[in-house]
């Protein structure tokens, strides 16, 4: 019961700050589990990533969807979803496909948001094998 | 018609004549002697390293030369200038067998010497283990006489297929290496995984282990780089010596060097251009794409080619490369192809092949 209370607080919590910030909402109560950040911008994102928070970003690019997420310094780039434009081979290739990667604290490279390449070399993942195969094509 | 006769007479007569040619020990017929320090590093296989005195016979047909009975039995090998090239072998060694590395025997220009080292590989139902064998050769005299020698007519620019057993000797080292490596990373993460569980006994155990994989790891790639080197020293700007020593030094993590050797192996255009043509083709089968993808058709291949094209400088593992390190887009391509996909480098292996393949 006391959990759920507290689930019940920090939702509330989340949902006001959303509310009141464009770009960063949330920030919750000083004793409660990591903190979590839900970010609109790629600055936002950043800024949270390159401090280790729990944070998150989904954003639509030329060719489709992008979900960023960072969580203990293991940041995720996934690719939900391409544009209808694209064929379905590689739609197959390339939808819902993650690359992850670890960095140290205040050692976000930010050029994982701001590329689909730059900035990946110490990351795994399927993703980043698809798209290393797809620069023959570049 | 007669005119024609004469002319074709005169022409073969003078191909026919004997001329002396400069000294090299690939235009000798003949035979020469030679006093060998044979140095034997056993080391490794729980024995010492000795040097025991030879004394051997070379004989010299122009540009194969043959040595009986000599350490590890008889040897031929072809001479290129003053190098006899020798090939690598199995020969039975013991209650085992062992396979002997390509290697080079370098004369001097005065005759007076020579050197070369090869390597081997035990191994006999006990177990396996490597050494090395160094030969340093004296001569009882200088050059032999010139031996005069029929012109013979022109032959195909020097090719880089002779270096074809060594670089193959080598890339075999190289893959073991490579999964010795894996291996490591398994067990680093087999140790990450127990530090802290009810397993965390077995920690010490595998930490030993990892400790003996990393000596064995740690010799032979001294191993690999000595025969890279070997081959290098003859043909520096080298496709094949070149992308195999980027590949090391990419796993060591001595990024800077790698970014070095994959330039000087991406030097060789016509390979690489053509490696990147094949590249796409196998790309697109394995991806079953019915069409290769274009930046025109595919908003995602085009966000990457702007990706691409918009390198300003900056840093890829570290390593700061400038603005103009993107300036040849092929070159620029392959290089991200070599650091994104995982699998590059076995990929671009088997769509070259060796020195030779067609």
């Amino acid at each position: 019961m006391f959990v759920s209370i507290f689930l019940m607080f920090i939702t509330g919590c989340v949902s006001s700050n959303q509310q009141a910030s464009q770009n960063q909402s949330t920030t919750p109560p000083a004793l409660s589990p990591p903190a979590i950040t839900g970010c609109n911008d790629k600055t936002c994102f950043i800024s949270a990533a390159n401090d280790c928070k729990d944070t998150s970003l989904t954003l639509t690019e030329d060719f489709g969807v992008l979900k960023y997420s960072s969580k203990d310094c293991i940041f995720t780039k996934t690719l939900v979803s391409l544009n209808a434009n694209e064929t379905e081979e590689m739609k197959t290739l390339l939808e819902g496909k993650s690359m992850t990667c670890k960095y140290e604290n205040g050692k976000f490279d930010q050029r994982l948001v701001t590329s689909l390449i730059y900035g990946t070399e110490y990351c795994d993942g399927e993703l980043k094998d698809a798209l290393g195969q797809l620069i023959v094509f570049a | 018609m007669p005119k024609i006769l004469i002319l074709l007479i005169f022409f073969v007569s003078t191909v026919s004549a004997e001329v002396s040619l400069p000294w090299t020990w690939s235009s000798y017929v003949g035979t020469s002697q030679w006093r060998v320090d044979v140095t034997e590093d056993e080391t490794a296989c729980g024995g010492e390293t000795t040097t025991a005195p030879y004394t051997i016979s070379i004989i010299h047909n122009l540009t194969s030369a043959k040595i009986n009975n000599f350490v590890h039995g008889d040897v031929s090998g072809v001479f290129e200038g003053n190098i006899l090239h020798i090939p690598g072998r199995t020969i039975p060694d013991g209650s085992g067998t062992s396979v002997l590395s390509s290697y080079d025997i370098t004369f001097s220009q005065d005759c007076s010497s020579f050197a070369a080292k090869y390597y081997w590989d035990y191994s006999d139902s006990y177990g396996s283990c490597s050494g090395s064998t160094t030969l340093r050769g004296t001569a009882y005299k200088g050059c032999p006489a010139p031996t005069v020698v029929p012109v013979i007519p022109p032959v195909e620019p020097p090719s880089t297929e002779y270096l074809r057993s060594e670089i193959s000797n080598a890339r075999h080292d190289l893959n073991e290496g490579s999964a010795l490596r894996s291996l490591m990373n398994i067990h680093q993460q087999e140790i990450d995984f127990k530090r802290n569980s009810e397993f965390a006994d077995s920690v010490k155990e595998l930490e030993e282990l990892i400790k003996d994989e990393k000596n064995k790891l740690n010799q032979l790639e001294s191993k690999i780089e000595a025969e890279y080197k070997v081959i290098l020293d003859k043909d520096p700007s080298n496709f094949w010596a070149n992308w195999d020593v980027a590949e090391l030094k990419k796993q060591q993590g001595k990024y800077d060097e790698y970014f070095a050797y994959f330039d000087r192996a991406a030097s060789n255009k016509n390979i690489f251009e053509n490696t990147k043509n094949e590249l796409k083709k196998k790309v697109a089968e394995d991806f079953g794409f019915s069409e290769f993808p274009t930046v025109d058709k595919s908003n995602i291949v085009r966000t990457l080619g702007d990706d691409m094209n918009r390198w300003q400088g900056g840093t890829i593992y570290d390593v700061n490369l400038p603005k103009e390190a993107a300036a040849d887009k092929k070159t620029w391509s392959m290089k991200l192809y070599n650091i994104l996909y995982s699998d590059s480098y076995s990929i671009v292996n088997e769509l070259v092949g060796l020195p030779g393949d067609k």
